[in-house]
C-alpha cells in the first residue's frame, strides 16, 4: 500500500445534473485525479461506505438522500474533505454548510480552474508537504501533537477535519500570539480567501464546540478584539 | 352638601315638625272650641303616623309626647293643668301614647324598609350599569380579537407570500445556474485541453466567458429582485471598513491583476453592515471604476466621517468620468456607460444595498476635474461596539 502522498487522490462527485457531473469528472481527470461520479444521494451513501475518498464534491439538492444529510454523516471524519457545490447561491446556505462540517463551499456555476484550485487546496490541507517538527502544544485539557497531527482532550483523541486541524495547528504553533484574520485566512485557505471572514468564524466555532469547556467563554481559541485569534492565554 | 349635614338638617326638621304639628292641630281644635278630647285623639294618631312614615321613629315619639301634653292640658279635666283627675283618662292617655309609639315605630320601620329598598334599587341600578359597561367592554374586546385575528391572518398570508417568493427566487436561481454550471465547467475543460486545435479552444473560452456573464446577470437579477421585494437578509454587525476595503481590493486584484487600488481608510473606522453585502457594494464600485478607467491608472477607496453619524465611502477613479447626461441615471437599471461587459445592474444594486443599510449613494464632483467619484454613506458603529465572536 502506497502512502497517501504518493497515490492519486480519489474524488467522489455527487451531482444529479448529468452534464455538469460529466464535465466535473472530465475536469478532475484532466488534472490527473481519480474521479468517481454518482447521481443521487443513495448511491453517494453506498459509494462512501464501500470505498475511501480523499475529497467529496457534494451537491446539496439530491434525489433520495439529501446532501445536507450526507454532510451530517461525514462530520468529524478526517477524510474525505467535503466541498459543497450548490446552485442555490444563498449566503446562509454557505454559512450553514461550513457550520455543518463542509471544508469549502463552491457556488455554481464554476470554471474548471476554480474547481481544481479548491480541490488542490483541501488536498494540501489534508496532506501537508512538510510534516511539523516534533512539538506538543497544550492549553488546559487540550493537547496538540504537531508531528503526529493528533489532538487530544483529557487524553481522548478529538476528531478534526483537515481544515479544522490546519487552523488549530496554525494557532498552536505560536501560542499566546495574536494571529490576525487575514493572515490566518491566507495561510489556512489560500491567498484568494483573505476576505472570507465567514470561513474563519465558522471553523473557529466548530473548533470551540469540540475543544472548549464552555464555547461561550473560550479559553483555547480566544477572540482578540476585532483583529484576530490567539491560542491560550496571552504571551508575556 | 355632605350626607352628615343633610342627616342633621333632616333630624332638626323632624323635631320642629314633631313639635309644631301637634301644636297646630291643638290650636285648630281649641279655636273650634268645646269639643270632647277623646273624639280627636285619632287626629293626633294620624299626625304621629304621618311623621313616623315620613321622618322616622324619633319625630313620631316627640310628636306623641307633645300631643300627650297638649291633650292633657287643653282637653282633659281639670283643663289647663297637666294633672289628670279620672283614672279613665289616665288609661286613655297611656293607650294613646302607646298606640302613637307603635304607629310611629311601624311607620319608621316601613320608612327604613323603603330606604333600604331605595338603596337596593340604587345598587341594582349601579350593578346594571356596571353590567352594561362590562358587556360593552366585552363586545369591544371581541371586536379587537376579531381585528387581531384578521391581522394575524394577514401576517400569515404575507409570511406565506414572502416564503413563496423566497422559494421562487431560490428555484429560479437553481434552475438557471445548474445548466450554466454544466456549460461553464464543460467549456473551461475544453478550453484547457492542449491536444485540441487553438480555434476550438478559443471558441470554448469565449463560450465560457459568456456563461460567466450570464451567471453574473442571474446573480444580479436575483439580488435586484431581493432588494425590490424587501427580502434581503442582512446580518448587521460592526464591521471594520478598512478590512472590508482591503478584502475587496484583493478580490479586484485577482480579477484585474494590473490595477492598483489605494485604500485610504482611517484605522478603526467601523460601520454597521452585513459583511458579505458590504463586500458586494465595494466589489461593484471597484468593478465599475475598473471598467471605465485606463489600466495604468489607480483607483482610490477613501472613507471619512459624514453628517448625522454616517461614514462616507468614496471610490475615485481617474478615467474619462461620467458623461453629464448620465450623471442623474447611473444608479438606474441597465444604464451603462459603454459596453464594458457589465450587467448594467451593478450600481443599481449598490444603491439598493446601501439604502437597505440606511445609507445613500450619489455621484460626487470629480476630484481635480478628472475621473468619476461615486460616494455611499453607511451608518457608523460606536468605537466600543462588541467585536465579532
Amino acid at each position: 500500500v502506497s502512502a497517501p502522498e504518493e497515490r492519486t487522490a480519489a474524488v467522489l462527485v455527487v451531482e444529479d445534473d448529468r452534464v455538469l457531473r460529466e464535465a466535473v469528472v472530465a475536469a478532475l481527470e484532466s488534472a490527473g485525479l481519480q474521479a468517481t461520479a454518482v447521481g443521487d444521494g443513495l448511491a453517494a451513501v453506498k459509494a462512501l461506505e464501500s470505498a475511501q475518498y480523499d475529497v467529496v464534491l457534494l451537491d446539496l439538492g439530491l434525489p433520495f438522500v439529501d446532501g445536507w444529510r450526507i454532510l451530517g454523516t461525514l462530520e468529524g471524519r478526517r477524510i474525505p474533505s467535503v466541498i459543497v457545490i450548490s446552485a442555490r447561491g444563498e449566503e446562509r446556505d454557505k454559512v450553514r454548510a461550513l457550520d455543518m462540517g463542509a471544508d469549502d463551499y463552491l457556488a455554481k456555476p464554476f470554471g474548471a480552474e476554480e474547481l481544481l484550485a479548491r480541490v488542490r487546496a483541501v488536498l494540501r490541507r489534508a496532506r501537508p508537504a512538510a510534516p511539523d517538527a516534533p512539538a506538543v502544544a497544550r492549553c488546559g485539557a487540550v493537547e496538540i501533537d504537531l508531528a503526529a497531527r493528533v489532538v487530544r482532550r483529557d487524553g481522548v483523541e478529538v476528531r478534526l477535519s483537515p481544515t479544522e486541524y490546519v487552523l488549530l495547528a496554525e494557532l498552536a504553533r505560536s501560542p499566546g500570539i495574536v494571529h490576525d484574520h487575514r493572515t490566518l485566512l491566507r495561510q489556512v485557505w489560500g491567498p484568494t480567501y483573505a476576505g472570507e471572514l465567514g470561513y474563519l468564524r465558522a471553523f473557529v466555532h466548530r473548533l470551540r464546540i469540540k475543544l472548549e469547556e464552555d464555547a461561550a467563554h473560550p479559553e483555547v481559541i480566544v477572540t482578540v478584539g476585532r483583529q484576530g485569534y490567539r491560542f491560550g492565554p496571552a504571551a508575556h | 352638601m355632605t350626607p352628615d349635614s343633610r342627616r342633621r338638617r333632616l333630624w332638626l326638621l323632624g323635631v320642629v315638625l314633631a313639635v309644631s304639628a301637634p301644636v297646630a292641630l291643638t290650636a285648630v281644635l281649641v279655636a273650634a272650641g268645646g269639643v270632647q278630647a277623646r273624639d280627636y285623639v285619632f287626629l293626633y294618631l294620624g299626625v304621629v303616623a304621618a311623621l313616623g312614615v315620613t321622618l322616622g321613629l324619633t319625630p313620631a315619639l316627640v310628636a306623641a309626647g307633645t300631643g300627650f301634653l297638649l291633650v292633657d292640658y287643653y282637653f282633659v279635666q281639670p283643663l289647663h293643668t297637666l294633672t289628670i283627675a279620672s283614672r279613665e283618662d289616665v288609661v286613655n292617655l297611656v293607650v294613646f301614647f302607646s298606640a302613637a309609639g307603635v304607629i310611629g315605630g311601624l311607620g319608621s320601620r316601613r320608612r327604613r324598609a323603603q330606604l333600604r329598598a331605595e338603596a337596593l334599587a340604587g345598587e341594582l341600578g349601579d350593578a346594571n350599569r356596571e353590567l352594561e359597561r362590562l358587556g360593552r367592554e366585552q363586545a369591544e374586546a371581541a371586536a379587537v380579537a376579531v381585528r387581531l385575528a384578521r391581522t394575524e391572518q394577514q401576517v400569515r398570508l404575507l409570511e406565506e407570500s414572502d416564503r413563496v417568493r423566497r422559494e421562487f427566487l431560490a428555484t429560479v436561481s437553481h434552475e438557471l445556474r445548474t445548466p450554466l454550471a454544466g456549460v461553464l465547467t464543460a467549456t473551461t475543460v475544453l478550453a484547457g485541453r492542449p491536444e485540441l486545435p487553438a480555434p476550438v479552444r478559443d471558441d470554448a473560452a469565449s463560450i465560457a466567458g459568456q456563461a460567466r456573464r450570464l451567471s453574473r446577470l442571474v446573480g444580479d437579477m436575483l439580488d435586484m429582485a431581493r432588494i425590490e421585494g424587501n427580502t434581503l437578509d442582512l446580518r448587521l454587525e460592526a464591521v471594520d471598513l478598512g478590512d472590508a476595503a482591503v478584502a475587496a481590493a484583493d478580490r479586484l486584484h485577482s480579477h484585474s491583476p494590473q490595477r492598483t487600488v489605494d485604500v485610504d481608510v482611517p484605522p478603526d473606522t467601523l460601520v454597521v453592515a452585513d459583511w458579505d453585502r458590504l463586500g458586494q457594494i465595494l466589489d461593484n464600485l471597484l468593478l465599475n471604476a475598473d471598467r471605465f478607467a485606463p489600466v495604468q491608472s489607480s483607483i482610490t477607496v477613501r472613507a471619512g466621517e459624514g453628517a448625522r453619524g454616517m461614514v462616507v465611502i468614496r471610490v475615485v477613479d481617474r478615467g474619462g468620468g461620467i458623461p453629464a447626461e448620465l450623471r442623474d441615471h447611473v444608479f438606474e437599471h441597465f444604464v451603462r456607460g459603454g459596453d464594458g461587459g457589465g450587467t448594467g445592474l451593478g450600481l443599481a444594486i449598490v444603491r439598493g444595498l446601501v439604502e437597505a443599510h440606511g445609507g445613500r449613494a450619489w455621484v460626487d464632483e470629480p476630484e481635480e476635474g478628472v475621473g468619476a467619484t461615486i460616494a455611499v454613506s453607511l451608518p457608523a458603529a460606536p468605537a466600543d461596539a462588541e467585536p465579532p465572536p
